[in-house]
């Protein structure tokens, strides 16, 4: 047992170390003077954050992701919270049917989604750019409400919905003032889930995206095959850091495993 | 306040399993009417018909005269006690009391009153700014039944209210709301599987089986004459025994036997011969306290036997005479 | 709503490719027919094999290693662990990028120490797509493993050691055997994910070393073929749909042999 546990503690050391080091390799890198990306770097300078800010696809794509994040966790939030109510709370035929539809854009792959939704959206019904683009972020983000708030509900005493019931709240409103504020926990931890996964996705946006349209995962990537220098290290610190945030507001509110 | 008469009541979740089967039952104004009966009997989907948190299928409910199968749960006025309490987690003592009064158009002063009326008669009054989580089980269940009364309803229903309570606060509890019952003199039904609980604060008692009433009496009649072998086991008869065999042994009645089968209680039994004897053997002797209990077998099978002496040992031969007065007669089914 | 927006879209995509001159699967055949076609499925599927088994291997004594640490370490581990699934897979890729190119860490590192004389060829490959691939994805193994650790009872374990038996048997026949479940969960994320993947090929393995998710870009947005990608997008759909039926299947035998 103890050459296991031995040998267990330097292979998950060394995982850490694989799974930091990279991460600490590109902060590094974004402070290098040359203008090609070296390890390790000579000079200091904060040269490359300017560059990010100067670059207008990347100021522009951090804001419009930052929009379509928003609205397609939102508009899955708002579809996707009755639809886990109505699924545990009803007896409904086909249960199970209904929940496999729910989950099933996490079972077709991203980039499929993204290109069946071009073709069907953008070319077959002239659908404008940005609604298609957020019905597949949509997409992709309501598996994850789904799955979320569906723990929150089944944690959640059914009698005590009824006891709204009971004096006197219809069932919408007790839905509201009742049901509501007692998953708010879970709404928010899919809210963020959702957020981040629309924030950090690639591959439907790579067929979504247009001149005026530009998401700044997909225009980091753009820039990447032009140009090999620390502004892309600058702006990957900049996402790091959103990610810390992110991470620091949902362990102070949820606790972190509300994501796993 | 309000009598309500259920006719003809049916459930059922799939084709051809009854959760209840035609059951018609009153229950008098301020009556505290209990319904007993084992797990999987049709109590709790009886209560939750009468509540409205189920629609109904088949059958009435009326209330004070009054058809209540279309009108729908929170507008019925009934106040509900749950087994998990159900408190709102979000809100404090005091606000989950005013919730169901924020509804009904009261002026604030009014509301405030109110809920202080009600906070004081269950004993509530220092908690009412905590949050039910730094509550005990028992206090919990304080607010939940001061939540339901605090609308006034017309109707009390009581679903296992006391099941997870431990045993001294059980006993604390069932004397609270019977005294709020008494002083409110509110139509209250009480939905139960401890028939000691029900039989200490019920004015009647509903015992149900398979979605049928078996005997609806008072307590009293019901301990004392059971109707159905049913009946009589739930509530601690353990001795049955065929009429045929008894009049070939030439036992003795107190009135004519029509019924097939006689029940006696285990401590009304008698060690040593008299009117309708019986030999057995002592096979366990167990002291239960304020008894002794004998399990003796006969040809009749196996019987209990309490006494408040220590009258015999295990493996004796002994004579056991069944008083006339005590013997019981069920109905057929 | 989800029918309207993802499934007419998948199959207005499917449909198209399935009809042929002669044949309904004519499109499907011509497809297997090529060699470059064939060489792109196996490597994809072989990328996703070995990234599962690198991922599956060093996440199983990493994942008993944070069973093992006391709350304090266990959620510094975990947040050490959660930063990167959280973190933009541009970022993730980039770092490699700056690890394996020509210029980069190691051979910037080997070339000093006069171990080589010229730069190895390390990114563009299979290998930096592999390395990539078990970077981006060994998070959610470690995640999936340790929280199938933290269901397993350890208890058991103490049992069979004083019963006597070795440390490695005791690994092999009483722990792993409890932990299959996560095991094939930890598996399926994994595999599924690296197999459709397209960020990560598209970034570290360059233009000669395509999967089919960077196939179906090139053939649609490079070369305008939406047929043939419809095609490819079928055969990845198809492929990975497969892959989870089978494997969720097996985690179902392997559920009830458990509770039992």
């Amino acid at each position: 047992m103890r050459t296991r546990i031995k040998f267990s503690s330097v292979v998950g050391f060394l995982v850490l170390v694989i799974l930091v080091v990279p991460l600490l390799i590109v902060i590094v890198t974004s402070f290098g003077q040359e203008s090609a990306i070296s390890f390790p770097i000579k000079g200091f300078t904060f040269d490359w954050y300017k560059n990010v800010f100067q670059q207008p696809d990347f100021v522009e794509g951090l804001k419009m992701s930052s929009i379509v994040a928003i609205l397609a966790s939102f508009l899955a939030l708002l579809v996707g919270t009755p639809i886990v109510y109505v699924l545990t709370r009803f007896d409904i035929h086909h249960k199970d049917w209904f929940q496999t539809i729910f989950l099933s854009p996490a079972l077709i792959p991203e980039i499929v989604i993204g290109f069946a939704l071009y073709q069907a959206l953008v070319i077959s019904l002239q659908l404008p750019l940005f609604i298609s683009l957020i019905v597949g972020h949509f997409l992709l983000c309501l598996p994850y409400v789904v799955r979320l708030i569906t723990a929150g509900m089944m944690e959640f005493d059914e009698s005590i919905e009824e006891a709204a019931w009971m004096v006197g709240y219809d069932k919408l409103t007790a839905f509201f003032k009742v049901v509501i504020p007692n998953i708010k926990q879970s709404v928010v931890a899919a809210f963020i889930l959702s957020f981040i996964t629309s924030f950090n996705n690639i591959p439907i946006s790579l067929f979504l995206n247009g001149p005026d349209l530009n998401m700044l995962p997909t225009s980091i990537l753009n820039y990447l095959e032009n140009n090999y220098d620390p502004t892309v290290s600058a702006v990957s610190v900049i996402l790091m850091i959103i990610t810390a945030l992110m991470m620091i507001i949902v362990e102070k509110y949820l606790g972190l495993n509300k994501l796993t | 306040m309000a009598n309500i008469e259920i006719t003809d009541l049916s459930m059922s979740y799939q084709k051809d399993k009854k959760i209840l089967d035609d059951l018609s039952l009153n229950i008098k104004d301020g009556e505290l009417l209990s319904i007993l009966g084992p797990s999987g009997c049709g109590k709790t989907t009886m209560l939750r018909l009468i509540s409205g948190l189920i629609p109904i299928q088949k059958g009435t409910i009326r209330v004070s005269g009054k058809d209540i199968s279309k009108v729908p749960v929170y507008k019925r006025n009934f106040g509900m006690v749950f087994q998990s309490y159900a408190l709102f987690p979000h809100m404090t003592i005091f606000q989950n009391i005013t919730f169901g009064l924020k509804r009904r158009k009261l002026d604030k002063k009014t509301i405030e009153k109110k809920a202080l009326d009600i906070l004081d008669i269950t004993g509530l009054s220092n908690l009412k700014d905590r949050m039910p989580s730094e509550l005990s089980g028992g206090q919990q269940q304080r607010v939940s039944l001061a939540r339901a009364l605090a609308i006034n309803p017309s109707v009390l229903l009581l679903d296992e209210p006391l099941s997870n309570l431990d045993a001294k606060l059980r006993i604390e509890m069932r004397e609270e709301i019977h005294r709020l019952q008494q002083k409110l003199k509110m139509t209250t039904i009480f939905v139960t599987h401890d028939q000691e609980e029900c039989f200490a604060i019920s004015d009647r008692v509903a015992l149900m089986n398979k979605g049928q009433i078996e005997q609806l009496d008072t307590p009293q009649n019901i301990y004392k004459n059971p109707k159905t072998e049913f009946v009589a086991r739930f509530i601690g008869y353990d001795n049955f025994i065929s009429k045929e065999w008894a009049e070939s042994k030439q036992w003795q009645f107190h009135k004519e036997i029509t019924g097939k089968l006689l029940t006696i209680r285990p401590e009304n039994i008698e060690i040593g011969s008299g009117e309708n004897n019986l030999l057995g053997k002592v096979i366990s002797k167990n002291f239960l306290g304020n008894y002794y209990q004998y399990i003796v077998e006969t040809e009749i099978g196996t019987l209990k036997v309490n006494t408040t002496e220590d009258q015999s040992s295990t493996n004796a031969e002994i004579t056991l005479n069944f008083p006339k007065q005590s013997l019981i007669e069920l109905e057929d089914k | 709503m989800i029918i309207v927006l993802l499934i007419l879209p998948i199959l207005q995509m499917f449909l198209p490719t399935f009809t042929g001159d002669q044949f309904f699967l004519e499109k499907y055949l011509s497809f297997f027919h090529s060699t470059g076609n064939m060489q792109v499925i196996a490597r994809t599927l072989i990328i996703a094999v070995v990234t599962t088994l690198v991922t599956l291997s060093l996440g199983l004594p990493t994942a008993y290693w944070i069973s093992r640490l006391g709350e304090k370490w266990k959620k510094v581990v975990s947040i050490i662990v959660l930063f990167p699934i959280l973190t933009n897979a541009v970022v993730r890729n980039f770092a490699w990028i700056t690890i394996l190119g020509k210029n980069g860490v190691i051979n910037n590192f080997l070339m000093q120490l006069h171990i080589i004389d010229k730069p190895l060829t390390l990114l563009y490959t299979n290998f930096s797509i592999v390395v990539g691939s078990v970077y981006l994805f060994l998070p959610i193994m470690i995640t999936s493993l340790v929280s199938s650790f933290g269901q397993l009872n350890f208890e058991v374990e103490e049992a069979a050691s004083v019963i006597g038996a070795r440390p490695m048997v005791v690994f092999f026949k009483v722990i792993l055997p409890q932990l299959s479940v996560g095991m094939l969960t930890g598996s399926i994320l994994v595999f599924v994910g690296s197999l459709t993947a397209y960020t990560t090929p598209q970034l570290l393995g360059g233009n000669k070393n395509m999967v089919l998710a960077t196939l179906l870009q090139q053939q649609s947005i490079t070369l305008g073929d939406w047929t043939s990608a419809s095609v490819v997008a079928v055969v990845l759909t198809v492929i990975a749909i497969l892959v989870m039926t089978i494997m969720n299947y097996g985690t179902k035998l392997l559920d009830r042999r458990n509770t039992k």
